[in-house]
């Protein structure tokens, strides 16, 4: 699995570092740490300091959260920067006891076109974001409601982490038929990480749940059966869905399966994953 | 490895899709893969011949994957094992490290990238065969 | 052996029944009737004698086809009593009819658990299910049936409790554990001293007891209904008695995400 994580020197970033190492620690997953220089900022020639060494001590997280057990990542530091673009620096853990590899990177330019140009380059699998309690609220420079951005626009699955919470069910909200083999094995990862338990949520209309809906939760539900992966089932009316989604974000990690057919644009009215993210105050998954 | 023939891969997954997916992309990029979706008859064919890469899932009805890589460790310690899985821990890593495994992925990943990870198999394969 | 209606049309709440009382005739000796009632107000019907009876002969046809469909997809392993039946008309009527002219000893159903307590207070408020004689069994969710909690609240008789549990379940087929549910407006759950209900606990552990089950946890707790749910997962099945008026109990019940077990 290969992990971006794009960071920038806010509170939020360090929580979601920590959130990624946790589950790149697991996983094993090969992470790339982007941070994004706006083109104003800091001189030409190296990445800016402040974000340089926020990225570092981000960077900590990945080498000490296995605990006694060794890191993927090994054990060592990360090695000077190293110019290898015109705006773009790189550096990565010099450890021969690496098994997977960990790379800080920091590039220049816009923050949501430096990120999914990177994720489209790394043929990320899934970005860890992190994100100020409301999207509108100030935090990543230059683009307002970056994270609801990244997670409409993103080709993977992307994990917008709020606060440090401790997760109990993994829930995943499906309102049309869409639904990858890449997303219910992110899922499966989920569950595995968190020991926590799979909900799978159909969203109904008012004329009740849509057919094709329900036949894939009967599909998603086989799927985790075979994998010895306990599933609940619920329905949710669409008018419930902002109070019951705020209310499950206590304990539990909420997903949506966006698919092009999805209706929750209605239901999150402006747009429907910085909605979602506003309803709730913990980590909104967007699985693709 | 021998000479110019083919690079033998088993490949164990219970999922069908998973086989679908890779099979017909390593054959392209010119391996030869016999896929499986069950271990017992996977663990039946190691019995038969050997294999240069095996790539398994962990988790599979039936059979563990673990007890599936450390038969073909045994019987083969120089095939390459990777493992695939969708239930990926810390202890799994650690313990398929431990029984030799040469790499680890978490699902889902790229086609990409496990064709990548075979091919660092095979070039420790080399080496090893050119010493 | 033990006779069950079970009722399914084609869609995910049957697909789910089917496969949760497969594994419940492990526990029990049970033989299924399937029924599926085809509501020609939901069609465009029309005409009288010939017309309409090649008309509803149409459409019993084609919920048949759905039946058989359905039954050939999930492959259940369960001892079958006859031929799935199919009707037309009312479905309340319909499964009211067929239990009059067939006394089964379990009615079955799948219904989606859904957020809200409402959809869960119609079904039990339907004619189906206040007029219904025999217990009856809503799956909500396909769990594995490894425990069974018998629920008991204010309003929850312990004689009707006991005796249709135990004319279902053989003694010791399955671990059973005993909760006395009080309502608490807000907070987390409290558990309270067994012997504060010791009385009534008692009416139900005896009776058990003397037909040879062993109760292995009895316990009280206070809390909201929402929280007492959440807590109650892990069993697969919840064993509980009609509620005949809104209250906590009621509203237990409708916010459980296990099937449940309604004794009459």
């Amino acid at each position: 699995m290969k992990m971006l994580v794009p960071v920038d020197t806010n509170p939020y970033s360090a929580v979601a570092a920590r959130k990624a190492a946790k589950l790149a620690i697991n996983t094993w997953a090969d992470v790339t740490i982007l941070g994004i220089q706006t083109a104003g900022s800091a001189a030409n020639n190296m990445p800016d300091a402040a974000l340089s060494s926020a990225m570092s001590a981000y960077c900590k997280a990945f080498l000490s959260n296995a605990g006694e057990m060794e890191s993927p990542y090994g054990d060592g530091e990360p090695a000077p920067w190293r110019a290898t673009g015109n705006g773009v620096w790189e550096t990565s853990i010099a450890s021969e006891t690496a098994k997977k590899s960990l790379r800080l990177m920091v590039k220049k330019g816009s923050t949501l076109d430096m990120i999914l140009e990177q994720a489209a380059q790394d043929g990320s699998d899934f970005i860890v974001i992190g994100s100020p309690a409301k999207v509108a609220d100030p935090g990543w420079t230059g683009e307002l409601d970056l994270t609801a951005k990244v997670a409409n626009k993103a080709p993977c699955s992307v994990l917008v982490v709020k606060e440090e919470k401790s997760v109990n069910t993994v829930m995943g909200i499906l309102d049309q038929d869409h639904v990858s083999q890449e997303s219910l094995e992110l899922i499966n990862q989920m569950v595995t990480v968190h020991q926590a338990e799979l909900k799978i949520v159909g969203l109904a209309t008012a004329k009740g749940l849509d057919e094709r809906v329900e036949m894939k939760m009967g599909e998603v539900l086989d799927y985790y059966a075979s994998k010895g992966v306990k599933a609940w089932i619920t329905m949710v009316k669409e008018n419930e869905m902002e109070d019951f989604a705020a209310r499950a974000a206590e304990t539990s990690l909420v997903g949506i399966w966006l698919g092009k057919k999805s209706f929750l644009a209605k239901i999150f009215s402006k747009d429907r994953v910085s909605q979602l993210i506003n309803a709730t105050n913990s980590s909104v998954l967007v699985l693709k | 490895m021998r000479g110019k023939e083919k690079t033998s891969i088993l490949l164990l997954d219970d999922e069908p899709i998973v086989s679908k997916r890779l099979k017909p992309s390593l054959e392209k990029r010119g391996y030869e893969v016999e896929a499986f979706t069950d271990g017992f008859s996977a663990l039946q064919r190691i019995k038969e011949r050997k294999f240069d890469i095996v790539v398994t899932d962990l988790k599979m009805e039936g059979i563990d994957g673990m007890h599936f890589l450390t038969e073909v460790k045994k019987k083969f310690p120089e095939t390459e094992v990777i493992v695939i899985t969708g239930f990926a821990t810390m202890q799994t890593a650690k313990e398929s490290f431990q029984k030799g495994v040469f790499d680890f992925l978490a699902k889902p990943f790229k086609i990409k990238e496990i064709t990548e990870v075979i091919k660092r198999a095979e070039n420790r394969q080399r080496e090893r065969a050119s010493k | 052996m033990k006779t069950a209606l079970i009722y399914i049309e084609e869609n995910l709440a049957s697909s789910m029944a089917l496969r949760y009382t497969s594994r419940l005739a492990n526990l029990i000796d049970l033989a299924l009737q399937v029924i599926h009632v085809e509501e020609p107000e939901n069609k465009n019907h029309f005409g009288t004698g010939w017309t309409r009876r090649t008309w509803e002969h149409g459409i019993e046809e084609a919920g048949l086809q759905e039946v058989d469909r359905l039954l050939k997809t999930e492959r259940i392993d369960c001892r079958f009593l006859g031929s799935p039946v199919v009707r037309v008309g009312d479905r309340d009527s319909e499964l009211l009819s067929e239990m009059s002219h067939h006394p089964y000893n379990l009615y079955i159903e799948g219904r989606l658990n859904t957020a809200s307590v409402r959809d869960f207070y119609s079904l039990l408020g339907s004619r189906l299910y206040r007029k219904m004689t025999c217990p009856s069994l809503i799956v909500k969710n396909l769990v594995p049936i490894d425990r069974v909690l018998l629920l008991a609240a204010e309003g929850v008789d312990p004689d009707q409790l006991t005796s249709c549990f135990s004319r279902l379940f053989d003694p010791e087929s399955i671990p059973v554990d005993l909760l006395y549910f009080h309502f608490q407006e807000n907070d987390s759950p409290v558990w309270e001293q067994e012997h504060e209900m010791a009385d009534y606990l008692n009416e139900i552990i005896t009776p058990l007891a003397d037909k040879g089950w062993n109760i292995e946890k009895k316990q009280v707790v206070r809390g909201t209904p929402e929280k007492v749910a959440d807590l109650l997962r892990d069993y697969g099945l919840v064993v509980s008695t009609f509620p005949t008026r809104k209250c906590p109990h009621y509203e237990l019940l409708a916010m459980l995400p296990n099937p449940i077990l309604i004794c009459k």
